[in-house]
């Protein structure tokens, strides 16, 4: 009976959805067009961490060396290690650290406590689709949510040993309340964002946006759905957000923050300052269905493959990376116009365990970018491939 | 009266089947829980047991503290008695020295146990590293003996043995080909290595000797399976590897030789996904032949297998229900009890129909590749999470499971019970 209605779903919607797409460009409208950016020739790519040949259990040691590595949430620390989170949502996750020498150690997780304690022990279980992973350097924590805990948690390390602590939220309890951390509650926190001055902005449940502000946490928006965008005041703005996306990323300033409004097929600005909301990029919806991804000017051309599924701020490049999960290749929305960087589509192999690849050869599917370091190293993650990759622009070296 | 002969024929044959294939309360006699360690150095952490059984006794191995960043896990052994008594209750610690020590496993031939592990104690990659010890717990090499130390990550070891040698094989990393190779190494009861010869099995292979040959089982993706002499050398290499199951998700195969009649392989299924495309979990298990071919008369229920079948089919074990909030998932254990294979695996249970949690360990008999006993047959079942089995056999229906207990608290102990089929 479940397989029967998932096909009628999919024969139903997917397909006549690609067809309309087939139509539609048949139809006169301008074909799916990639414009590259400027600086794509000057990229390439190395394998970061994981490697194909290495199997399913987690190892440790040489980053490009370990296995058991599955679709990664990555946050570079200001030390130059990079904290990622690994597993997947049926079973127990870990948290590892490579150092800057490319050593992959764990660091959390495999137990089952939910409680405050050793990492060692801890139960970890950190999203790999929203933004779930974030360094603060303000108090040298590790924040990490996931739709399935309904707390905001934090790593951090004392005389050594890593510890793990709850400080919004009940993990073992969902609901809707604010307050000071312990007493509230969340549903499905989906992304998390950390200001320089350690202020936490979490996208729970799709619609919420929740602050987290000297441990007392407050409702910021809570977002209408509806067919269209809509810009304004921040309690008047819709969003269309889905368990596929749930992306938030800070932009320039602390101010500034960027959404990937999935089903509304654009990028959403959110001014915190003045509390209203904007759109940046991405045609409409009905211009902008399967197979319609096109790179060009941000509002009248730029559009998202099956909706923008992520953003995240580049503050080296001052861009915006963002995309919809199936494009096969990353872009940047920079001076109002969004641009092919990296990848391409096709059916080639790479050699996806290499270093410096040109960053034209690069074929990731359901694939997002993760994180920006302090040196503008890209980190990208893709579901179809496991593991962790870094693009870097040549002349900014490795 | 011919007719007769064939009925009495009939009759008289079938008595002996019947007995060894009785099902009921009695089919695995499960025995009380022990711990094999209470207070030990790794601060009540306790990952990765395996178990052997030689002259006697069963020596279980595990891992012995925290194995992450800030953590000093180290490798120890304990024997405990075929009724389930441990014989050194304060363990024996196998190798010396800071750092890192992972994913033990044990084996026994002649007269010693042979324990190997991968170990981090260098700090920058894996080497491969055993020790032997004799059935009385006298640790034999204390300077632990380096199976594989070469540059780059070698890892994933696995040993077996033909009754006079061991064979140790692992997976280790080729730098300049950025990819890992399967090799294998004989190693004799009085310490000798012998030369590394690649398999082509990887990754992370389990092995299983089987009267003249051992076969290596492994595979990302997939589970394949090669054929390997002695020492180690391939005997039916191919590119590819001979397919045991194809489409399995993050496989964990376990394998058990059946004397002179080839190994039994155990898979799990799918994992959980949210609208349940990939069809429900199960445990399931294949035979191989001696010649390292799957068993031909499985071939009618493969297609089944591969096309997201939701029922149990006949060489499934166990079979996963979200509406039941039960998934088989994670590596099983077998061993060989002289009369049939004992299974054990992990039934995990499923919250928001994707997230694993409670998980318990079941175990049923097997005959060729299909379940003896009706149910399967709870070997630990409460509140706390049991997994990750292993199993051990004395041959005459007497084996030892151990796994770890997860607490509420996040401790995780080594834990054991006696399982009894005769």
């Amino acid at each position: 009976m479940r397989q029967f209605v998932c096909r009628f779903l999919l024969s139903s919607l997917l397909i006549p959805a690609v067809v309309k797409s087939a139509e539609a460009q048949e139809g006169g409208d301008p074909p799916p067009e990639i414009v590259l950016d400027e600086t794509a020739p000057m990229w390439q790519v190395n394998r970061f961490a994981g490697n194909s040949t290495a199997g399913p259990v987690l190892l440790q040691g040489p980053a490009r060396e370990v296995g058991g590595l599955t679709r990664c949430a990555v946050a570079p620390a200001s030390d130059g290690s990079v904290f990622l989170g690994t597993g997947r949502k049926w079973a127990h996750n870990r948290i590892v650290r490579v150092t800057p020498d490319g050593q992959l150690r764990l660091i959390a997780g495999g137990g089952s406590s939910l409680s405050d304690g050793p990492a060692s022990r801890a139960k970890i279980l950190v999203g790999t689709r929203g933004n779930s992973l974030v360094y603060s350097s303000s108090d040298e924590s590790l924040y990490y949510i996931h739709t399935m805990i309904p707390a905001v948690r934090r790593l951090y390390q004392r005389e050594g040993r890593w510890l793990v602590e709850t400080i919004a939220g009940d993990p073992n309890r969902t609901g809707d309340a604010d307050g000071p951390g312990d007493e509230a509650l969340f549903t499905e926190p989906m992304s998390i964002a950390v200001t320089s001055t350690g202020t936490i902005y979490v996208l729970d449940d799709q619609r919420h946006l929740r602050k987290i502000e000297d441990g007392h946490v407050t409702t910021v928006a809570r977002f209408p759905g509806g067919p269209k965008p809509v810009d304004g005041p921040l309690e008047d703005a819709s969003m269309a957000i889905t368990d596929m996306s749930g992306h938030i990323t800070l932009g320039e300033n602390d101010d500034t923050l960027y959404v990937a409004d999935h089903w509304h097929f654009a990028v959403r600005k959110i001014d915190l300052k003045r509390g209203t909301v904007i759109t940046i990029a991405g045609v409409p919806r009905e211009h902008a269905c399967f197979n319609r991804h096109s790179d060009g000017s941000a509002l009248t051309r730029a559009s998202f493959n099956s909706g923008c599924a992520y953003v995240k701020w580049d503050g080296v490049h001052e861009a915006l990376w963002c995309g919809g999960p199936d494009e096969h290749r990353f872009r940047w929305l920079k001076d109002g116009k969004l641009t092919t960087v990296i990848g391409r589509r096709g059916n080639r192999k790479w050699p996806l365990d290499e270093l410096g690849v040109p960053a034209a050869d690069v074929q990731l599917v359901w694939s997002n970018v993760a994180a920006v370091d302090a040196d503008g190293g890209v980190y990208l993650v893709a579901a179809s491939t496991w593991g962790v990759w870094r693009a870097y622009m040549k002349k900014e070296g490795q | 009266m011919i007719r007769s002969s064939i009925l009495i024929a009939v009759i008289v044959l079938s008595v002996p089947l019947t007995v060894g294939s009785a099902t009921g309360d009695n089919a695995i006699q499960v025995g009380p829980e022990f711990r094999l360690f209470e207070d030990g150095p790794g601060k009540g952490i306790q990952r990765s047991p395996h178990v052997a059984f030689g002259d006697g006794v069963y020596l279980v191995v595990w891992q012995e503290g925290w194995h992450g960043e800030d953590g000093n896990a180290r490798i120890y052994a304990a024997r405990v008695s075929p009724d389930g008594k441990v014989l050194s209750p304060g363990g024996i610690q196998v190798a010396a020295g800071a750092g890192v020590q992972e994913h033990p496993r044990v084996a026994f031939a002649g007269d010693v146990f042979l324990v190997v592990w991968q170990d981090l104690s260098g700090g920058k990659d894996a080497d491969v590293l055993a020790a032997r010890l004799s059935p009385s717990g006298k640790l034999l090499d204390t300077k632990p003996v380096a199976i594989a130390a070469g540059p780059g990550t070698q890892a994933l070891p696995d040993v077996a043995s033909d009754g006079d040698k061991f064979l140790v094989v692992w997976q280790s990393f080729d730098r300049d080909a950025s990819a890992y190779k399967g090799f294998a190494a004989r190693m004799t009861p009085t310490g000798d290595v012998g030369e590394a010869m690649e398999t082509g099995a990887l990754p992370q292979p389990r092995i299983a000797w089987c009267g003249d040959a051992y076969l290596a089982v492994y595979g990302d993706g997939r589970v394949t399976s090669v054929k390997l002499d002695r020492d180690g050398r391939p005997i039916n290499p191919s590119k590819w590897g001979h397919e045991v199951v194809r489409n399995v998700r993050q496989p964990k195969p376990a394998i058990t030789g059946v004397p002179e009649r080839g190994w039994l392989v155990m898979v799990h299924r799918s994992v959980p996904d949210y609208w349940g495309w990939g069809g429900p979990g199960g445990m399931r298990c294949y035979f191989v032949t001696p010649e390292g071919e799957l068993d031909p008369s499985l071939a009618p229920h493969l297609k089944q297998d591969r096309a997201g079948n939701w029922g149990r089919l006949p060489h499934w074990l166990d079979v996963g229900n979200r509406d039941t909030t039960t998934w088989p998932w994670g590596r099983p254990a077998c061993a060989w009890d002289g009369r049939h294979v004992v299974a054990v695996w992990t039934r995990h249970h499923v919250e928001k129909k994707v997230m694993l949690t409670n998980s318990d360990l079941f175990a049923t008999r097997v005959a060729g590749w299909t379940p003896v006993d009706k149910e399967a047959i709870p070997v630990a079942k409460d509140a706390t999470e049991e997994q990750n089995p292993a199993v051990a056999s004395a041959g005459n229906g007497h084996l030892l499971c151990i796994y770890e207990k997860h607490a509420p608290d996040g401790s995780v102990f080594v834990t054991g019970r006696v399982l009894r089929t005769r």
